[in-house]
């Protein structure tokens, strides 16, 4: 008995060895890029917060939290934080419900070729750089020379201020990253809804329901999964806004459209106080986990997973 | 309670026509089973019954209503599907309240109906699971409570027992005969297995190429069929049909328990020369090939018999058809006996 183990254990143990090895080979380069790029800026992000100092101190100072509690004395910084979250708001819940009613209407069309140029126009939006797209819209939103002005106008409305006026910048920057990114959302939602098995949908028409009523009890409960998945999604992405805002607005005016990341990197940048802006960093990461976290705490009784 | 008329029915998807005219009745309270193979036009034919499918052309009627232009949902018809399409977010109790809080039945009488059928149908321990957490036997009773809490005039059944596996499947055979005559609805079944429509109907529509093949009740169907196709669709193994024998390629057919391991006397029946080819054991009786001079024929008998053995068997004229060339059913008078005594003497192989 014992030798017909010791005969078979060598060949299988050098197996499992060799898989072993080669597991550890095969995960290698994605393992070593994620601690160089993930894990090391993340841990150097935090102790860098707890120095002063500018860009070039060779060896910044200890300070302890005294970044942190500069930030939160500070009236701009309580600004930011108000624009990021007010900002997230609108585009997140104006995306998902943009996104679920388009999908819907989409799905509900069988007319396969309209559905495939509506989709195209809706997608085109996302694979244009950021840059592009803001770069387009500062024409053409411009309150004096702005196309959206003059159709405004000639449709006999006044002109509307756009990025022009503290009041209307945060949500006029929101409209355009909706209008950006809506089309990702759409595709997503979509093919949560071609999930859905037809015989559903017929045993609810011999149920005899409302349209809206099978919308609302089984068409929704049964994307919600992808709902929850977008809604972290797109939250964690507006909570990362920047490129549109620099190139838009540059925070203004009164910095009315500074948001989080904005702001670090005018702080690390332009103001020469990396602690300062590392700290703000560090504020960023735990309101991304904690929202995240609610989410998915919140939404835990409320979605269904097949 | 309600009978169905489909009246020149054409079904067509773009240029495929899939039912080209049926005409079929249904009667009130029968229960009435659409079989036939895959693509035959029954699920299609019980669609256009619920309104799920819309008729190209031709007419609906239910209960004498014309229904084309009524909606699925107003039709009082229920269905229950293949894969049960049950709500998946929605437990047991949830999956059969629905319907009824659609119709704004009041809430007590709501409560009263699911205990009653959930009484009924043993459900009533699961009544707060979802249908993710019930086995396959049990998703089936609750599309079945949802389908029965409704009172329709119509119960309509696309393949519900093709997910269960045999025991499941032959016990709820028995408890859907059971609750038919409960009921007292009409009940439309739509199934490829014979054994199905042989045990529950009280009418079957044998259907093939989205034509209407045979209507009958099954001890019809099986010992009067009108053609070739019905003969061999219903009993297993199929029936025996010999080609090649009969003038004006007329064809011979017989049902293998009909074949006896004996030889048949002058002017009773045919005798034919067979060797045991091949022996399956049931129990209670055995089914054996026979390499015959007119090809292989099957043969079902109590009798046993060892395998290789060279025998004389035995056909009586009483349990033949006689097909004419065109497949279909042929009288068998006298004078074909003679005709098929002649062809069939012994030694003419």
């Amino acid at each position: 008995m014992s030798k017909t183990k010791a005969a078979v254990k060598p060949a299988y143990g050098k197996n499992e060895k060799h898989e072993r090895l080669m597991g550890y080979i095969l995960a290698a380069p994605a393992v070593i890029l994620l601690l160089v790029f993930t894990v090391y800026p993340l841990i150097y992000l935090i102790y860098r917060s707890l120095f002063g100092g500018n860009l070039i101190t060779k060896d910044p100072d200890f300070v302890g939290m005294e970044n942190y509690q500069t930030l939160f004395a500070s009236e701009d910084f309580h600004k930011v934080l108000t624009n990021t979250l007010v900002y997230t708001l609108i585009t997140v819940v104006l995306t998902i419900a943009l996104a679920v009613i388009i999908a819907s209407w989409l799905h509900s069309k069988r007319n396969r070729k309209l559905n495939e140029i509506t989709q195209t126009f809706i997608f085109t939006p996302h694979i244009i750089s950021v840059v592009s797209v803001s770069t387009l819209f500062l024409w053409l939103m411009d309150s004096k020379m702005g196309f959206l002005n003059s159709v405004l106008n000639a449709l006999g409305f006044d002109s509307y201020t756009f990025l022009a006026s503290p009041d209307t910048a945060l949500f006029s920057i929101a409209l355009v990253m909706v209008w950006k990114g809506l089309g990702y959302y759409v595709l997503l939602i979509m093919a949560a809804l071609q999930n859905i098995p037809t015989s559903v949908y017929e045993a609810a028409e011999l149920d005899d329901t409302p349209k809206l009523r099978t919308f609302f009890k089984i068409t929704l409960p049964m994307i919600s999964p992808t709902i929850l998945f977008t809604s972290v999604v797109a939250t964690i992405s507006s909570f990362k806004v920047f490129d549109s805002v620099s190139i838009m607005t540059g925070g203004g005016p009164l910095n009315s459209t500074n948001t989080l990341v904005y702001y670090i990197y005018e702080y690390a940048y332009r103001y020469g106080k990396p602690g300062q802006a590392c700290a703000a960093g560090v504020i960023l990461l735990i309101f991304v986990c904690a929202i995240t976290f609610l989410q998915f705490k919140v939404s835990k009784k409320r979605v269904y997973y097949q | 309670m309600s009978s169905i008329s489909l009246k020149n029915v054409k079904k067509a998807y773009g240029n495929d026509v899939v039912i080209e005219n049926l005409n079929l009745e249904i009667r009130d309270g029968s229960f009435t089973v659409l079989v036939g193979p895959s693509g035959c036009g029954k699920s299609t034919t019980l669609r256009m019954i619920t309104g799920l499918e819309a008729v190209t052309e031709g007419d609906v009627y239910i209960d004498g209503q014309r229904v084309n232009d009524v909606a699925p949902g107003k039709r009082d018809i229920s269905m229950v599907f293949q894969n049960y399409a049950l709500y998946p977010t929605m437990t047991v109790e949830e999956n059969i309240e629905f319907g009824l809080a659609n119709k704004k039945v009041p809430k007590e009488e709501r409560k009263r109906r699911i205990n009653e059928v959930c009484e009924i149908v043993g459900l009533t321990a699961y009544l707060k699971r979802k249908p993710a957490n019930l086995s396959g036997g049990q998703r089936q009773r609750v599309a079945l409570a949802r389908a029965m809490v409704k009172d329709p005039k119509v119960f309509m059944m696309d393949e519900p027992l093709s997910n269960l596996d045999a025991k499941l499947r032959a016990q709820m055979r028995v408890e859907l005969i059971n609750m038919h005559k409960r009921m007292g609805t009409t009940f439309v079944y739509v199934t490829h297995d014979q054994v199905e429509a042989m045990t529950m109907a009280d009418d079957i529509v044998l259907m093939d190429n989205g034509k209407i093949i045979q209507q009958s009740g099954p001890k019809e169907l099986y010992h009067n069929p009108n053609c070739i196709y019905t003969a061999q669709f219903v009993g297993t193994p199929q029936t025996n049909i010999l080609d090649g024998r009969l003038p004006d390629g007329m064809k011979l057919g017989f049902r293998p328990e009909k074949v006896r391991l004996h030889t048949m006397n002058e002017g009773e029946g045919i005798n034919i020369p067979a060797s045991v080819q091949t022996k399956e054991m049931l129990g209670s009786e055995i089914i054996y090939s026979l390499d015959t001079p007119y090809g292989v024929i099957m043969c079902k008998s109590e009798d046993d018999v060892e395998d290789g053995t060279i025998l004389m068997v035995g056909v009586k004229f009483d349990s033949m058809y006689l097909f004419g060339a065109d497949t279909m059913r042929r009288p068998l008078g006298e004078a074909e006996r003679k005709m098929i005594a002649a062809a069939f003497r012994e030694g003419k192989a």
